[in-house]
């Protein structure tokens, strides 16, 4: 009974969601819902057909963007894969002539070093991230740990797209406290890894650094030094945070926050 | 691999981007950007923007292909999905307050919420046209309100002087009478897979 008003509850929310229409959290639960659902899932894709039915037919693809794209693809790193969504169909994955796509992608890697070596920047920076977590009585390292931070190219803007494109990612918005904009934002996704971007914090000076921690139920911990004027950083984020903060340190960082945090947002 | 890529479906075009195949991903692009372009300048109101869009969403495709399922829909309708909704993203998003108001101003210029005629004859295909006109006015207006206005269903109620869940079921009734209407008239075939 209870059953089955909380799913006509949930099912009246499908013509909006298929819209984008929907609250952030309203969407987590018809994400949640359709994960278990295939009667709700294959409603969402019609209701998506429609409206792709609606969009604007015979238009010119335009031209530089291509070009963009192309570039762009010099950069974004094959290699670095975040966990994948599931196809439906297995039979779908193409089957790999091994040896000929792996010479390709050899191929491609030795054409295209920066992207293989922002690959692993952006894991040594997330491993880093954890690092300062577990060793935060110990700020000689720490401040060892922001040198070696300091020199890794930053993870790629492609990366975190892919991130927010993943369904059961959580996004956070980080405001200064009385502040309704957005100071910038984060994701997490499901295996922990997770990236701020879109900030609009101010630059420090070059002795000071902005730095994240972790609120979780028991205790707060750091997620890592974000630098002065962060762009886009990873991080890692145990499964029971519940909120994201942001204080202004000195460079080296800090073992526990200083100060009252700039920014603070709260996981859904 | 793919004898011509312009002869190939959509989903063996899909198959042959997770293969790396460049020219695979070129002619996705010819065949879907400009769609893609213009559905994101109509929520966003401007060309860099929207392209920016669909670079994204193009890089997407060549990044993660295999989130497209052909089971699901077709190709065309996953692009725009996600178009539409990292246009959504984008609209709501820190800084975009300014935008939102430009959208409002846009479409209160264009003759209040009335503007059925532009919008909807951006839909080329003469039964699509005959199928949004079959919709309810109230479930037209919702439809165009939240999908192309890119608004929650509460912004819509807000707008519209209407209660929150005769919002939402009006979107999805009028989803769902738009497709028994294009399914009359066999548009719907691509479905019945």
């Amino acid at each position: 009974m209870e059953r089955v008003t909380e799913h006509e509850e949930l099912a009246s929310l499908l013509g909006a969601y298929a819209l984008d229409a929907v609250e952030p959290e309203e969407a987590e639960l018809v994400e949640r819902h359709l994960a278990v659902c295939p009667r709700c899932r294959e409603e969402v894709a019609q209701h998506r057909e429609v409206t792709g039915l609606l969009g604007f037919m015979g238009q010119e693809a335009p031209a530089g963007v291509w070009d963009r794209i192309t570039a762009s693809m010099q950069e974004a790193p094959p290699a670095l894969r975040l966990e994948r969504v599931g196809s439906a169909k297995p039979g779908l994955a193409p089957v790999v002539n091994a040896g000929a796509t792996a010479s390709r992608r050899r191929r491609m890697l030795a054409a295209r070093p920066v992207a293989a070596l922002a690959a692993a920047a952006a894991i040594v920076v997330a491993i880093l991230g954890v690092q300062v977590a577990r060793l935060d009585h110990r700020t000689g390292v720490l401040k060892s740990q922001v040198t070696a931070l300091a020199g890794a190219p930053a993870p790629t803007s492609a990366v975190v797209h892919e991130a927010l494109a993943q369904p059961h990612a959580r996004q956070v918005a980080l405001k200064a406290p009385g502040g309704s904009t957005p100071a910038l934002d984060a994701v997490i996704l499901p295996n922990g890894t997770g990236y701020i971007y879109n900030s609009h914090l101010t630059p420090l000076p070059t002795d000071r650094t902005y730095q994240l921690w972790g609120v979780g139920p028991a205790e707060t911990i750091s997620y890592g030094v974000l630098g002065s004027n962060p762009s886009v950083v990873a991080f890692h984020a145990p499964s029971d945070v519940q909120q994201l903060a942001v204080t202004s340190e000195v460079a080296s960082g800090a073992v526990h926050p200083a100060d009252p945090p700039v920014a603070v947002g709260r996981l859904a | 691999m793919l004898a011509r890529v312009r002869d190939a479906s959509d989903a063996a075009l899909v198959v042959a981007i997770g293969r790396f195949h460049e020219d695979a991903l070129a002619e996705a692009y010819r065949r879907h950007a400009g769609a893609v372009c213009a559905l994101a300048r109509r929520l966003l109101g401007d060309e860099a923007r929207a392209e920016d869009v669909a670079q994204e969403i193009f890089l997407r495709l060549w990044n993660t292909p295999e989130r497209f399922d052909p089971d699901r829909g077709t190709l065309r309708s996953f692009l725009l999905a996600q178009a539409h909704g990292r246009a959504v993203d984008v609209l709501r998003s820190e800084g975009s307050r300014r935008r939102r108001e430009e959208r409002d101003a846009r479409e209160t210029a264009e003759g209040g919420y009335d503007i059925e005629h532009e919008v909807w004859d951006l839909a080329v295909a003469d039964q699509v046209k005959q199928a949004v006109a079959t919709l309810p006015e109230e479930e037209r207006r919702a439809i165009e309100l939240a999908y192309f206005g890119g608004r929650t269903y509460r912004e819509v109620a807000v707008t519209l002087g209407t209660p929150e869940g005769t919002v939402k079921s009006r979107i999805r009734a009028g989803l769902k009478r738009m497709r028994a209407a294009l399914d009359d008239v066999g548009v719907g075939a691509a479905w019945s897979e």
